[in-house]
């Protein structure tokens, strides 16, 4: 079979995600343009916690695997980018668990990552700066960093 | 012991007959009882006697008044209300302590809401490992214990196994049909499960039988529902509809769209004689005149009283105008066999009343074949009795036809009670093995090795005395699991079916869901790539977008021959293997076709597997044959080039060419076929009633009461399950 250990894995992954994932979530392999699944490529949505600043707004991200997933972690890509001082201009995400050389883990389930980015919005980590605009806000400011949030889960919230 | 102290308590009876252990375990069991029909009502009565209190009981339908002849908990004061939610009031009353542990459900068992999770019965909330532990205020549910079936469908069977297997509970399946019935015990593992042998399916007919070439009764019973339907309902859903511009039209179809446009009574019945004339007198005789009888045994004879020597229109429109325009009642009307005469009458009387009455006219095209309607049953047995005169098959009774056509199979409550009796016997098998329960509060947990030890059997309920033992109840020996079964061992599955023509469609809905019962199938080819969802967060853009599609033009290679398609079902836990082969089945639905086309346009599992040993015979005969001209050329040549020597050199040649284009013509194979026709239309109808049903209603008809007054309280199709 071609596809290999990797897409095994994402195909089991689909799989547990369909039987079970936390409420508010999306994640969904894209659609190739020959109509089936390209399992290597996922579309997520990530919604803010409530309580928080982020409450409300919706986090669209991208995860793309490569062929040595799971022994490496797929690239999560928050589009558009979003305003958050562990999120890099281009909109990629810059977490621990994501990392292949700090704490990711092949167990780590997709599940798990988009948990791991809902508490990233609302716990930043100062310790490892993605862009400087929030970081410097959220340092400085926190005032105004948190009103600078509100509208981005503003913008981000889906009309119903 | 406990001292015996003279109370006459039902508990202290009980006590006394299971023994303090067993009679507790029955307090404490948790059971999932799946219907609460004819079983049901059986099996929940005798629960709640037994003892049991815990008892979550489903059922998706309403008591109607036909269920009260053998449903006994249900009473005329019931009619229409849930039979789970009446089932469970009514048992209450013989055991009021059950009351807060008794649940009933008015559900379908395949809802979202019945899934795995439920089966297990473990909410998943916080961590924790008692089972009644409370997290944060709500308690887990209690695991079930045993789960019992009393249904009366293959495919919800089929569903509650996979979710049994799925969730390592044992299941008590019963089922019963007339005289016959069966009580067998399932788990995973120790013994077959419901789908370890193929069922047999419902029986098809290819239309060219039905349109054409009937030749049994049944046969006529389902194109007389056609004609009901061509000239009353839904007609262009008819089998006998044909569109204005089709090819070879027959002669009924203008006269039959040439109704009369007011309302009464002689234009009606004068439409009525031209619709039977054109349909049982003109268009067989066209056909006959065609030459599409000429290899037939016997060529079909027209009806002859409705043709050129009969009475003609005007005696028949004056003999209806005098009150012979039929219908009936009463044992004599419903059993005898009409004559031909007394079927055209009856023809007559139901256009009379369909097309001629005003108020009734007002529905044509919306009415809907339905046997317990008398008019439509008239109509059904005339015709089917005109029809079966033209072919030579034995007319029926009006009651016979009717067995036929709502394909009755009689309930008879006594079977049914043995076998809930049954179930409650091998129920208290597997509590009386289980190890008593540590907490008094904990339901008993089955040990992973119990309905062998247990002793359980599968318990056949037969109609004559048979076996060496000359027993009507014969128990058996567990069946094993079958390894090739595709439930519960994942084995692979084979499928014949035409690549090019199917759809993915046809593929989900006729062979998953309609043949294998899958619920929520996903399908990935090649191993990764996913091609089709649905359920819960399905992509429903893609399957939109691949459902029309013919299999081999799917993405990812699409499904050709010998590919293997990867089945998934989320809510039942299954995956199945399904090895795709690819035959094209010429044909049309004249008659022409192919005699081995399957009428549902697949083949699957032992019939894949039959047809697939076939063709790899017919295959293998093929390279002997063609091995053997081609021994025969080599032997030719040897001769002829030793003889080439001596003789001719020039002929030597020619002969050789000659041969050459002989092998070359036995390899030549016909493939080709008319695209479009895939064999998919066809009627479906379950057989099974045909002699044994009926004969079997006539023989002993006063024991299911109720029957001659045509009240459909007697009949209830009950499918059984070997």
């Amino acid at each position: 079979m071609s596809g290999g250990i990797a897409r095994g894995r994402l195909q089991e992954e689909r799989k547990a995600w369909r039987k079970d994932h936390p409420h508010g979530f999306v994640a969904r392999p894209v659609l190739d343009a020959d109509g089936s699944m390209n399992l290597m490529s996922w579309d997520c949505s990530i919604p803010g916690k409530e309580g928080t600043d982020w409450e409300g707004g919706v986090f669209k991200v991208t995860m793309e695997f490569s062929e040595d997933y799971p022994s490496k972690p797929p690239k999560c890509k928050f589009v558009p980018a979003l305003f958050h001082p562990n999120v890099y201009p281009s909109g990629t995400v810059c977490l621990s668990i994501l990392n292949e050389d700090e704490d990711w883990r092949p167990a780590i389930t997709v599940k798990q990552m988009l948990l791991g980015i809902q508490d990233l919005l609302d716990s930043p980590n100062p310790e490892s700066p993605a862009q400087a605009q929030a970081y410097q806000l959220f340092v400085t400011n926190r005032e105004e960093y948190r009103r600078r949030v509100r509208i981005e889960a503003k913008r981000n919230t889906p009309a119903s | 012991m406990a001292p015996s102290s003279p109370s006459t308590s039902v508990d202290d009876a009980r006590t006394r007959v299971l023994g303090p252990t067993l009679a507790q375990a029955v307090r404490e069991a948790k059971l999932l009882v799946v219907g609460a029909g004819g079983i049901g009502c059986e099996l929940l009565k005798n629960l709640v006697l037994t003892g049991f209190e815990k008892i979550e009981v489903i059922d998706l339908d309403t008591i109607d008044v036909s269920n009260l002849n053998r449903q006994f908990l249900f009473r005329a004061e019931h009619v229409g209300q849930p039979k789970a939610v009446v089932a469970k009031e009514v048992v209450l009353r013989l055991n009021p302590r059950a009351a807060k542990t008794l649940v009933a459900h008015h559900a379908n068992v395949k809802d979202p809401q019945f899934n795995m999770e439920y089966f297990k019965q473990v909410k998943t909330l916080a961590r924790g490992n008692g089972l009644r532990e409370s997290h944060g205020g709500r308690k887990r549910r209690e695991q079930f214990t045993l789960v019992l079936n009393a249904l009366d469908n293959i495919d919800a069977r089929r569903h509650v196994n996979r979710m049994c297997l799925a969730t390592g509970k044992a299941m008590i399946d019963a089922g019963t049909m007339g005289y016959v019935g069966q009580v067998n015990v399932i788990k995973k593992g120790e013994a077959a499960c419901y789908e370890c042998e193929e069922k047999p399916v419902q029986k098809v007919y290819p239309i060219c039988t039905i349109r054409s070439t009937p030749d049994k009764p049944v046969h006529c019973v389902v194109w007389a529902k056609e004609a009901y339907k061509l000239l009353f309902g839904a007609a262009d859903a008819s089998l006998l509809y044909e569109a204005p511009d089709a090819p070879e039209p027959s002669l009924y179809m203008p006269v039959v769209l040439a109704r009369p446009e007011g309302e009464g009574m002689e234009a009606a019945v004068r439409y009525g004689f031209r619709v039977l004339k054109a349909l049982f007198y003109d268009e067989l005789s066209a056909r006959v005149d065609r030459g599409v009888y000429a290899r037939a045994r016997v060529a079909p004879c027209p009806v002859p009283c409705l043709g050129d020597e009969g009475k003609g229109e005007d005696a028949w429109v004056a003999l209806v105008e005098d009150g012979g325009e039929g219908g009936g009642e009463g044992q004599e009307w419903t059993r005898e066999v009409w004559t031909e005469e007394r079927c055209v009458l009856e023809l007559l009387g139901v256009f009379a009343a369909l097309v001629g009455d005003p108020g009734r006219r007002r529905d044509l095209g919306r009415y809907d074949f339905d046997k317990d309607d008398a008019l439509a049953m008239r109509f059904v047995t005339a015709a089917t009795n005109l029809r079966a005169a033209s072919f030579g098959i034995p007319a029926q009774s009006y009651h016979h036809a009717k067995g036929i056509a709502g394909n009755i199979v009689p309930a008879i409550a006594t079977t049914n009670a043995i076998a809930a009796g049954l179930q409650v016997l091998e129920a208290l098998k597997i509590l009386r093995t289980a190890p008593p329960s540590v907490p008094s509060s904990a339901p008993p947990s089955l040990p992973s090795s119990t309905i062998v030890d247990a002793g359980c059997r599968v318990n056949y309920i037969v109609r004559t005395y048979a076996g060496r033992k000359r027993l009507l109840l014969q128990p058996t020996k567990l069946h094993p699991p079958n390894p090739a079964c595709f439930v519960c061992n994942r084995s692979s599955l084979d499928v014949v079916l035409d690549t090019e023509a199917s759809t993915l469609g046809f593929l989900v809905e006729k062979v998953l869901k309609g043949s294998l019962s899958f619920a929520q199938p996903t399908i990935t080819l090649r191993g990764t790539s996913i091609i089709y969802e649905e359920g819960e967060d399905a992509d429903e853009a893609m399957a939109r977008r691949n459902l029309p599609l013919p299999l081999a033009s799917l993405p990812a290679g699409g499904i050709r021959d010998q590919s293997t398609v990867e089945v998934d079902d989320v809510s039942q836990d299954l995956t199945l293997q399904l090895h795709v082969y690819h035959k094209r089945w010429e044909g049309g639905p004249e008659g022409k076709g192919d005699a081995e086309a399957p009428p549902q346009g697949f083949l699957l599992g032992g019939s894949a597997k039959e047809a697939l040993k076939a063709a790899a015979a017919a295959a293998a005969a093929q390279a002997t044959e063609r091995q053997r001209a081609q021994h025969l050329y080599a032997a030719e040549e040897e001769v002829k080039s030793t003889l080439r020597v001596q003789v001719n050199r020039k002929r030597g040649g020619e002969a050789r060419e000659e041969r050459e284009g002989h092998v070359k013509r036995s390899r030549v194979e016909g493939r080709g076929g008319n695209g479009e026709e895939d064999g998919s239309r066809a009627v479906e109808v379950i057989e099974g009633e045909e002699g044994k049903g009926t004969t079997g209603t006539e023989g002993e008809g006063r024991e299911v009461g109720g029957m001659g007054d045509g009240g459909r309280g007697a009949f209830e199709p009950v499918v059984i399950l070997d």
